[in-house]
């Protein structure tokens, strides 16, 4: 599958690019904010998104996902703050941080089919 | 204040007012089922009623309580214990002036006669508004706090992961814990008691780069603008700083080969665009080696991707035989602290 990543620590970006790809999938980019992330998927059309809830550009994740999904992109969430999220969020699922290479699996899966 | 009431009761319920008025809590004196005899200015004052509004009638239809029909019987409950003897206790929002709320820690408590009968019921209740207030800011700063930790732990995972993917196995334990402790400084001159997660890229840089730098201060300058960096951001440019002062010390100014190194960040301009650069001039150039792939992996794929995401920019990296140089320019978001704060602190 072809992989977006919205992610404001590099980082974290970083190892989920590195988990994504051992488990075959391909990123087509790492984003830090929710506009350049959209103007990506605008372009590319992957297959699912992974966001954080909170961007370098503010609290903007719940915004990207619902966007992202009137566009007939399904969001994976990667959280910290899952627990404190109490408004409704449009993704497929939601993985608590740090997420285990078997949670990503399990997710990604749940896409595919 | 009854009409009828000698002047003895008169004078006695004249000091019971001033007795209600001289606590610093809300009081209130009650008949032992719940019709109001006495209120204490302040607590008519909050609701903006008088005495007549409410004397003689039950305490629970008072303005305080009114807005809510099961604070009301929470309230009769309470009277009812009291007049059976009981003392209860408890917080509600009581209705001030205006349909305001303040958060009161309440008291229902029984006045026995001689024979120990009920007589009288005396209602009390400080003012804890301040109190809950502070509480929930608390709660909000342990949430973050929380939120925080669990992105430590992803970045550590993260780091622990990219060093195994990148290091030589006998080399990758040294290379990561010389990471964390990266991490670690930049945690503890972010998180000084004085300030709220910023520093300026000084005060980051020459603590990241201190351990490194042991009788070769000289050899390194920092150029830094005066707006703070702010945590999350800061923290990765602190990592990157490492990975750049451990190569060098390999392979560039910092090896005994010698030279210099300028390292600046400039503030950000009026449309947000910051720089970011890393110079290495060497006194002799190195003789050509082999490169080692392995380690440029980690560093340059690390720099690259990280430096090119705190700026949203490509990264120039030029790495000629007198070492590394390195510039990135962009808009880096949630890299400097809001400007206001950043002009407020010392």
């Amino acid at each position: 599958m072809n992989i977006l990543i919205c992610e404001d620590n590099v980082l974290l970006a970083l190892d989920l690019e590195y988990q994504v790809g051992l488990l075959g999938h391909t990123v087509l980019g790492r984003y830090t904010t929710s506009t350049a992330a959209l103007d990506r998927a605008r372009q590319a059309a992957p297959d699912v998104a992974l966001v954080d809830l909170t961007l370098a550009d503010g609290r903007t994740g719940p915004r990207l996902i619902a966007e992202l999904r009137g566009m007939g992109i399904p969001s994976i969430v990667i959280s910290g703050e899952l627990r404190h999220h109490t408004e409704p969020l449009e993704a497929l699922c939601t993985l608590e941080k740090p997420v285990s290479d078997m949670e990503l699996r399990t997710a990604l899966a749940r896409v595919a089919n | 204040m009854t009409i009828g009431q000698t002047e003895t009761d008169q004078g006695l319920d004249n000091r019971v007012h001033q007795l209600l008025n001289r606590t610093i809590a809300f009081a209130a004196l009650l008949t032992p089922d719940g019709r109001v005899r006495d209120v204490s200015d302040s607590a008519l004052q909050a609701a903006g009623i008088t005495l007549a509004d409410v004397a003689g009638r039950p305490f629970w239809d008072g303005y305080w309580f009114s807005y809510d029909t099961r604070l009301q019987d929470r309230i009769r409950a309470s009277i009812e214990a009291a007049a059976r003897g009981e003392t209860s206790r408890f917080d509600y929002a009581a209705r001030i002036v205006g349909d305001g709320r303040l958060i009161v820690d309440f008291q229902m408590a029984p006045i026995h006669d001689d024979r120990g009968r009920v007589v009288e019921l005396l209602a009390s209740g400080f003012d804890v508004t301040e109190r809950e207030e502070s509480k929930k800011r608390v709660e909000a700063a342990l949430r973050e706090a929380s939120h925080r930790i669990k992105n430590l732990f992803a970045t550590v995972r993260a780091m622990a992961r990219l060093t195994r993917q990148f290091s030589r196995p006998e080399q990758a334990l040294d290379d990561f814990v010389g990471r964390l402790e990266a991490l670690a400084t930049a945690h503890r001159v972010l998180g000084a008691a004085d300030r709220l997660g910023w520093a300026r890229f000084d005060e980051l840089a020459r603590e990241v780069l201190k351990p490194y730098l042991s009788g070769m201060e000289n050899r390194i300058t920092i150029v830094s603008g005066d707006r703070g960096l702010f945590r999350d951001q800061a923290k990765l440019l602190g990592l990157c700083l490492h990975e750049l002062v451990t190569n060098s010390l390999k392979h560039g100014a910092l090896s005994p080969a010698g030279g210099r190194i300028e390292v600046g960040l400039t503030d950000p301009s009026a449309d947000g665009r910051a720089t970011f650069h890393w110079t290495e001039t060497r006194v002799t150039p190195a003789p050509a080696a082999a490169p080692d792939t392995r380690r440029q992996g980690y560093g340059l794929h690390f720099l690259r991707s990280t430096l090119g995401g705190i700026f949203q920019a490509e990264v120039a990296i030029d790495i000629p035989p007198g070492g590394l140089s390195l510039s990135v320019t962009g808009m880096p978001a949630g890299l400097f602290e809001r400007s206001e704060t950043a002009e407020s602190a010392p």
